[in-house]
């Protein structure tokens, strides 16, 4: 019954050229479109692991704490479990570093020193996480001794939004795009439909099922949803290729990704075909 | 479908499409197992009407159809494909398929019923015989003259062995010749032992045939 209905279907995509040519251009375009916001996805993660991957917590002590009481502290918080190690920042080795970030003619200006020693405290792989680092930050501001503590929290949590952000309108352009895809070959398959009627008819005549007739342009649906898929990830590995000699370790699909991606087109394609059955057949 | 005497019986069937010109009123009558009957009457006399409601292309408004003892008007959509197996049917044009040859044209009837490669090469082969077109089995209908492609639409028709055979104006688009061979095929088909019901206007053809004769005009029996 399968292979009928597939030689059936190739058949009248084969007829149809124009009309199938044009369909899958528009299925390819949405299956790119949304290939490339899932790729941009897809990068902005891979930063942003690696960017956790980074995830630092610095202490910053008061002034009236000594080297002395500044290691005690630095043992009592290596106890924690999150925590893989600490070490102390005194205030010399701090303002070495801020001249080797902005200049010594930055620090001529300064009559002392005003910057304050510090724990860099190294968070366990597991744990390298925005809550995890929210949380253990708390709680060593918290210890005496403690005057601030900065974690790149802000970084992290506008991180997030944006990966949110991109996560939701990928969302919101897969239903769009989703949407827009079952209804071109919705469209497709009325229009094949008709040039088929006479054929239909005369199944129906010699005793037809609705499973019987309907199966070629369901196959039909699903050939056009993966051309347009395997079409929209052609390109995308084009455009990755081009990317990839500007921007270095630009990231692409992963094989269940890609494969994810050709069985949606499949999907929407089986659905377009389907509504558009729903009343003929 | 059992082993009914009879084969076709409509009760007391009427169509109404408009109140004031009803398509088909109270029509009754039957057809007995391996029986030639002629539904005659002049165009718009209701007869393609009576044909789509025993195919179930439509339902009637009222009354009742039966094939071989089933119950026509009562059939689920999913029990419709099973009657018109049992069903041949041949139109006035044919309905043959443009894009596929001949021998396709009438493996299509058989491949819906879920037939194998081999029944389908037997049937459609010993059908074309019957019909007198087996060495034409891979033309393009448009190759054949109006009379073959009726050949050919019968033979369609009988592939898979119905009970009943519906022709509805067969002969309207032929010359006397190629009428007079679908008429002689239609005879051998009924000794066969399929039931004809033939719907026509030709009063030639209503002289030509010695059957029994069923009358109908502005959808009513006569």
């Amino acid at each position: 019954m399968l292979p009928y209905a597939l030689k059936e279907a190739l058949s009248a995509i084969k007829r149809a050229r124009l009309v199938s040519l044009a369909a899958t251009s528009i299925l390819t375009t949405c299956l790119f479109l949304l290939g490339l916001f899932l790729m941009a996805y897809v990068n902005l993660n891979g930063v942003a692991a690696k960017i956790r991957e980074r995830v630092q917590i610095e202490a910053f002590l008061d002034d009236q704490v000594d080297q002395k009481n500044a290691l005690a502290l630095a043992d009592s918080i290596l106890s924690l479990s999150s925590v893989k190690s600490v070490s102390y920042v005194d205030k010399e080795m701090a303002l070495e570093a801020f001249g080797q970030q902005f200049g010594d003619e930055a620090l001529q200006v300064l009559d002392t020193n005003p910057l304050p020693a510090s724990l860099r405290i190294e968070l366990q792989e597991r744990d390298r996480t925005f809550p995890h680092a929210q949380r253990i930050s708390k709680r060593i501001g918290n210890l005496p001794g403690v005057a601030d503590v900065e974690y790149g929290g802000r970084w992290l949590s506008r991180l997030d939004r944006l990966l949110s952000a991109v996560g939701a309108t990928t969302l919101i352009l897969g239903a769009i795009l989703g949407a827009s895809f079952v209804f071109v070959v919705a469209t497709t398959i009325k229009l094949t439909f008709h040039a088929r009627r006479k054929t239909v008819e005369v199944m129906r005549l010699v005793g037809a099922t609705r499973g019987f007739v309907a199966r070629p342009f369901l196959v039909e649906g699903s050939i056009y949803g993966f051309l347009g898929a395997l079409f929209g990830l052609a390109l995308l590995v084009l455009l990755h290729a081009v990317l990839s000699s500007r921007v270095a370790g630009l990231l692409f699909l992963s094989p269940n990704q890609m494969l994810g991606l050709l069985a949606f087109g499949i999907l929407l394609g089986l659905l377009g075909s389907s509504i558009s059955l729903r009343k003929t057949v | 479908m059992e082993n009914h005497k009879t084969i076709l019986q409509v009760s007391g069937v009427s169509k109404i499409y408009d109140r004031r010109w009803p398509a088909l009123k109270d029509v009754n009558l039957e057809l007995q197992r391996g029986e030639f009957v002629l539904l005659v009457g002049p165009c718009g006399a209701g007869k393609t009407t009576l044909m789509r409601l025993i195919t179930r292309e439509e339902s009637p408004t009222t009354g009742t159809i039966r094939v071989a003892g089933d119950e026509v008007t009562r059939m689920g959509p999913r029990d419709i494909p099973r009657l018109r197996r049992s069903l041949g049917l041949v139109f006035q044009d044919g309905r043959l398929l443009p894009e596929k040859t001949v021998f396709e044209n009438i493996a299509f009837a058989l491949r819906v019923t879920g037939a194998g490669k081999k029944e389908i090469s037997t049937k459609a082969l010993t059908a074309l015989g019957l019909v007198g077109l087996a060495h034409k089995a891979k033309f393009l209908p448009d190759q054949l003259s109006g009379g073959e492609q009726q050949q050919v639409a019968i033979a369609r028709a009988i592939v898979n062995k119905p009970i009943l055979l519906l022709a509805d104006e067969p002969t309207g688009n032929l010359d006397p010749e190629a009428t007079s061979e679908i008429l002689d095929l239609f005879a051998k088909i009924n000794r066969f032992g399929t039931a004809i019901l033939l719907a026509t206007h030709d009063t030639n053809l209503i002289e030509a045939l010695d059957h029994r004769r069923i009358e109908i005009a502005r959808g009513q029996i006569l």
